[in-house]
């Protein structure tokens, strides 16, 4: 009989146990969703990740690996699966000219495997999968066609250099949409190709990939999973530390035994070509010698013809000189006709014949001759050549030598999750989550408690004449406190269940579809966690029922006689305003019956309080989120550096060149060379690398503004010290003024003082005038980054193609679109925030309204009666409400300010300094849509009080 | 022409299927000035009569005139104009505002009206004057009605409307209550219409109308109301 009374009750009640139900509900939901939710992330990828094997831990070389490196690994039993991937990271032109940074590697693979999320697997060697990540739409297409290239030959790397896309997949080794650094200049890797590893003509393996068995029966990212890589990764540790020489050893060899070979050949050839060139010279040498003999041989002929002239003018032969004779012989002329009659005759015969011998002489001689300079020449050049080329081989000689002894020390680094950046990345992103899960759901149990502690003592209150009959009857407390606990039970239980089937329907959905534009992940596995489950219930249930009961048992301290008689009402009192009288007397009388009430029911305004603070404070933090988010950006890209392009050049050796370049380009507003490199800061034990940024203090006014980050006031770069980011300074715990250890580009170290603390909000800084770095270092400035303020992008890029030692161009509006686009996605969450927030202030203002109504529902038609129009009736009931919400927002806008600071803290980046302002127009929604809630509540609560009929003043009281 | 003056008006509630009379086609007047008890067993149709006079229900058929206005066509507004400028009502339970101190409860129902009387005054008429800054918890059955009559009154009505104002009180402090409204018709001109079952309140007004079954019974006319010390009940 008891219990159907429970069910009589519920039914009576049925609005107040609808509350119950709803706040239970609603708690539950968020507890449940929120709290569940990293779990949820993380085993929906951790299936993904299973499925396809992702690492579990990976291997770099910088030599890259070799059979007998496989085979040393194959030997531990820890691994379950190894793979041993060849990668190149290469540049990919697209069909419409796009160039990209793609990173190639082969199919077929037992770790990290892929899905194919569209159209088909190669089956040619030039087809490929394409592996893209990105926010919003893809404008891949199946059938593209990519064509392939590097400075250097890509033939020695690949065979083919075009593919076409047959299909695209995924992978868990890329699930966030930063695929990390390519090994191209570091530049940002955009793609990943997959393809036949028939491509692949290198030898040695770029990286090894495996997985530990046993590992898939871990949860990925949990404590548990840690530990166990941990320990089962020291065996493999070994293992790398044994063989991480072999590859060494044997490419040392290999270059020893090259270069050994190199000089021998060298030495052959430099012998073989001195002898080539002693020949030469040779050669020359007896052509000289010709060429002297004919000579002599053509003074003789002229001298005979001179003779022969002489001859045949006189009469007298007689005295032909023996050398004429001699030369008449030799020119097989019988030397008898010199002394014959008609010698002169045949004087002149000889004498023309001398003539012509003579002519054809001197023009062999000449000819000779000519040949003979063109020779030498020849020969001289054949010198200089071989000289050169000597020196250029014993260069190339000395530089093996020197490439080999330079050989980096061989040393595998194992990597395990935490060392991969998808992983890590995700990982960090469900701590974040995790935090915020736990903080959210703190704020709703809260209200639950107190508008159950409202509903239950009103409901209690007008059981008290049934509390007093059961009383009477000889019930025992105990089964009284039963009843009502059992009546908070079932409102509990109902609420509870209903709460953790919505809150899991909602709340990861939303989340991780939120975390869809961060990263690509896998379909989400939706369960119920038995733990939360657990908690959920238990917690809420616990509160439901030991409120209840504390209620009721508060009650039964009377005698049952006295439950019988109507509970006096709460005495009212006379409140602290009513001194000041000349306010007292001015308000009306619904302003002092609301004032009255405030301290009247306290536990009615505390709840209202914190419902509505509660609420404010998480539309607060909602736009505050954005605020910081914005901040970013803003004030990253917008204030602190103001200048819109970054160039980076490969040196300065054309810095001149390339600076009136950029500078004749009107459309240039500034150009300002600068230098940049990554600099390790020691200070106090620790470590940390930032960016160093040495300019001329003149350039860093008109490029940047710099402010210090307490004051924002406006920083100079001077010769006291260097400047560094805020959020650098706070990881590493560094005040103004602190001593600390700098290096320079080459890696010299320094002790500087820190001058300043800079408010950045996007990576780490450290800024320091020129003079500084040569007074500190001594080195010379390479100026090798140029700043470009410019509203015209494209006549910049027709700039950028003239420049030498181009490396690259940053456009920061780039980077702005980017990080909107992250803007926008945190839309839904702000949208979730609404939701949440106005459910709060709904269910408090709603049971508020309802327990007022219900207590006043006299009072009320008595002013009916009395004259009071429909306006003034709701306006006594309300002014309550809105001085609550008045209150209750006020008191939620430092509220949410510290919800904020707590959250941004829980969401700390490593490289992100978000902003802590809170905008005004932020404040002001949140206070205004708290107002709207409330309005809200309102328009719907007025009928029930219209509803209230006059004839309830003429009843009696109960 | 009466003050007010009730002609053939009738009152049927539907409900559901059955059709209930509560008043048949009834008819009275009430001059300016007068004291009235309309006197009716449970059930006879005085809450009726009281709900349609004190503006708070409407008729079904017929005229209720006050002071030369027909509020049986009022709407809603209306009625509610008239509840706020004309009547005064005083009720049963007293129906004091807890959270008001008396002073309070009785400029209350001065915030709405036109021509309010000054509140310190009304409740020293009622005899109140030293409670004045008294919660309704603070005071007895008697005082509070008392502050209710001076809530009533304050508003300057054309009409003080009565609901047994003595039902809840002991038979003492009945009569001081009765007195008060006594000597508010008889001293201040107010005309006071009381709605009770208690026919020894009967003699002490000018009239009487006793009310049966919806109807009119019968209408006494007496010229020397007895003073209230006389009355016994």
């Amino acid at each position: 009989m008891f219990q159907i009374d429970t069910f009589r009750l519920i039914r009576k009640t049925v609005k107040r146990f609808l509350s119950l139900t709803l706040i239970v509900l609603i708690g539950v939901a968020f507890m449940m969703g929120l709290m569940s939710n990293p779990y949820i992330m993380r085993s929906s990828v951790d299936r993904f990740d299973d499925k396809y094997h992702l690492q579990d831990l990976q291997l770099y070389s910088a030599y890259g690996f070799c059979i007998e490196d496989l085979q040393a690994l194959r030997e531990s039993e820890k691994i379950d699966r190894l793979f041993a991937s060849k990668t190149v990271d290469v540049y990919c032109t697209r069909q419409d000219g796009d160039e990209l940074v793609a990173r190639v590697t082969e199919l077929g693979r037992s770790v990290n495997q892929i899905e194919l999320s569209a159209g088909r697997m190669p089956k040619k060697a030039d087809e490929c999968v394409l592996l893209v990540n990105y926010i919003g739409e893809s404008d891949y297409y199946l059938g593209e066609e990519f064509s392939l290239w590097l400075d250097e030959d890509i033939h020695e790397y690949l065979k083919n250099d075009r593919y076409t896309v047959v299909g695209f997949v995924k992978s868990p080794e890329y699930i966030c949409n930063v695929f990390g650094t390519s090994n191209l200049k570091n530049q940002e890797l955009n793609m990943v190709l997959y393809v036949p590893n028939t491509n692949f003509i290198f030898k040695y393996y770029t990286t090894l990939y495996m997985t530990l068995k046993d590992a898939d029966t871990y949860l990925s990212y949990t404590r548990e999973y840690e530990d166990f890589v941990d320990d089962r990764s020291t065996d493999i540790a070994d293992i790398a530390f044994v063989q991480q020489n072999y590859l060494k050893d044997q490419i040392k060899e290999e270059a020893e035994e090259e270069l050994r070979k190199a000089t021998e050949e060298f030495e052959e050839k430099k012998a073989e070509g001195q002898a080539e060139l002693d020949e030469a010279a040779q050669k020359l040498n007896d052509a000289n010698i010709m060429i002297v003999n004919y000579e002599a041989e053509l003074d003789m002929l002229n001298t005979l013809i001179g003779r022969l002239k002489a001859t045949v003018g006189e009469d007298d032969v007689s005295d032909f000189s023996s050398q004429a004779q001699d030369f008449a012989i030799s020119h097989g002329i019988d030397p008898s006709v010199l002394y014959s009659a008609d010698v002169r005759e045949y004087a002149k015969a000889a004498l023309d014949e001398a003539q012509n011998t003579y002519d054809s002489l001197n023009y062999q001689i000449r000819k000779a001759r000519q040949e003979y300079e063109a020779g030498m020449e020849e020969y001289k050049e054949g010198v200089l050549t071989f000289n050169d080329e000597i020196a250029k081989a014993e260069a190339e000689l000395r530089k093996a030598r020197q490439d080999i002894d330079d050989l980096p020390k061989a040393s595998w680094t194992l990597l395990d999750r935490e060392g991969h950046y998808s992983s890590y990345m995700y990982d960090s992103t469900c701590k974040q989550m995790a935090a915020i899960g736990y903080a959210m759901p703190m704020l709703f149990f809260l209200v639950a408690a107190l508008v159950c502690l409202t509903t239950m003592t009103r409901l209690v209150d007008e059981q008290r004449g049934q509390i007093g009959i059961y009383s009477a009857l000889g019930f025992t407390k105990k089964q009284i406190i039963g009843k009502y606990v059992s009546y908070a039970f079932l409102a509990a239980m109902i609420g509870g269940i209903l709460g953790i089937l919505l809150g899991q329907a909602i709340f990861p959905t939303v989340i991780y579809k939120t975390w869809r534009l961060m990263y690509d992940l896998p379909q989400m596995v939706l369960s119920f966690p038995v733990p939360y489950v657990a908690i959920c219930l238990l917690s809420f249930l616990g509160l439901m029922c030991g409120v209840t009961a504390y209620v009721v048992a508060n009650t039964l301290k009377d005698v049952p006689a006295s439950l019988m008689r109507p509970k006096a009402p709460k005495n009212a009192r006379e409140i602290l305003l009513e001194k000041v009288s000349f306010i007292w007397e001015k308000l009306s009388f619904t302003s002092k019956i609301t004032a009255r009430n405030l301290f009247r029911y306290k536990s009615r305004f505390l709840m209202t309080v914190i419902g509505v603070a509660g609420c404010t404070a998480l539309l607060v933090l909602g736009w505050g989120i954005k605020d910081s988010i914005s901040d970013v950006i803003d004030i990253q890209f917008g204030e602190i550096f103001a200048y819109d392009y970054q160039i980076s050049l490969e040196n300065d050796h054309h810095l001149e060149e390339n600076l009136s370049i950029l500078e004749k380009d009107l459309n240039n507003e500034t150009v300002v060379p600068f230098m940049s490199y990554t600099g390790k800061l020691y200070f106090n034990s620790r470590n940390d690398t930032a960016s160093v940024i040495v300019m001329e203090p003149r350039n860093a006014f008109v490029t940047m503004d710099l402010r210090s980050a307490d004051k924002k006031l406006p920083i100079k770069l001077n010769n006291e010290g260097i400047v560094v980011s805020q959020k650098f300074a706070r990881n590493n715990g560094i005040k103004k003024g602190d001593m600390v250890i700098l290096e320079s580009r080459n890696g010299l170290k320094a002790e500087v003082q820190v001058s300043e603390i800079c408010e950045m909000y996007f990576q780490h800084y450290i800024f320091m005038s020129e003079a500084m770095y040569q007074s500190l270092f001594e080195e010379e400035i390479k100026d090798t980054f140029i700043a470009v303020k410019t509203d015209d992008s494209e006549s910049l890029m027709k700039d950028c193609g003239e420049l030498k030692d181009f490396i690259s161009v940053i456009d920061f509006s780039g980077m702005i679109d980017q990080f909107q686009t992250m803007i926008n996605a945190l839309d839904l969450i702000i949208a979730v925030i609404i939701i949440t927030s106005g459910s709060l202030a709904f269910v408090v203002l709603v049971n508020l309204t309802q327990v007022n109504i219900s207590e006043r529902v006299r009072e009320i038609a008595t002013l009916k009666v009395l004259g009071f129009n429909e306006h003034e009736v709701n306006l006594y009931i309300f002014k309550e409400i809105l001085l609550l919400t008045l209150i209750g927002g006020t008191l939620g806008l430092p509220l949410g300010v510290l919800e904020h600071h707590f959250i941004m803290n829980v969401i700390n980046m490593e490289m992100v300094m978000f902003g802590m302002n809170i905008s005004v127009l932020s404040f002001t929604y949140a206070f205004l849509i708290t107002f709207i809630f409330t309005a809200i509540v309102l328009f719907f609560m007025r009928r029930p009080l219209e509803q209230i009929d006059m004839v309830e003043s003429l009843k009696s009281v109960e | 022409m009466s003050f007010i003056s009730f002609r053939n008006v009738s009152k049927i509630y539907q409900m559901g299927e059955v059709e209930i009379k509560a008043l048949d086609d009834m008819s009275f007047d009430i001059e300016k000035g007068e004291f009235v008890t309309i006197l009716g067993a449970s059930g006879a149709g005085k809450t009726t009569v009281l709900n349609i006079l004190g503006g708070m229900d409407t008729v079904t058929g017929g005229h209720v005139i006050v002071d030369e206005e027909d509020i049986a066509g009022y709407n809603q507004k209306k009625l509610c104009e008239y509840r706020r400028n004309d009547i005064g009502f005083v009720f049963q339970f007293y129906n004091l505002v807890q959270n008001l101190t008396a002073k309070e409860n009785v400029e209350l129902a001065l915030q709405i009206c036109r021509f309010p009387l000054d509140p310190v005054k009304m409740l020293k008429l009622v005899g109140l004057e030293d409670r004045m800054n008294n919660f309704p918890s603070q005071l007895s059955g008697g005082e509070q009605q008392r502050v209710a009559i001076a809530r009533a009154v304050a508003k300057n009505p054309k009409l003080l409307l009565c609901d047994e104002p003595t039902g809840a009180l002991d038979y003492k402090t009945g009569k001081q209550v009765l007195k008060v409204l006594q000597d508010m018709c008889f001293e201040e001109r107010m005309t006071v219409v009381i709605v009770t079952h208690n026919s020894a309140l009967a003699d002490m007004g000018n009239k009487v109308i006793h009310i049966r079954s919806g109807k009119v019974e019968s209408v006494k006319i007496n010229d020397h109301p007895k003073n209230i010390e006389e009355i016994e009940y």
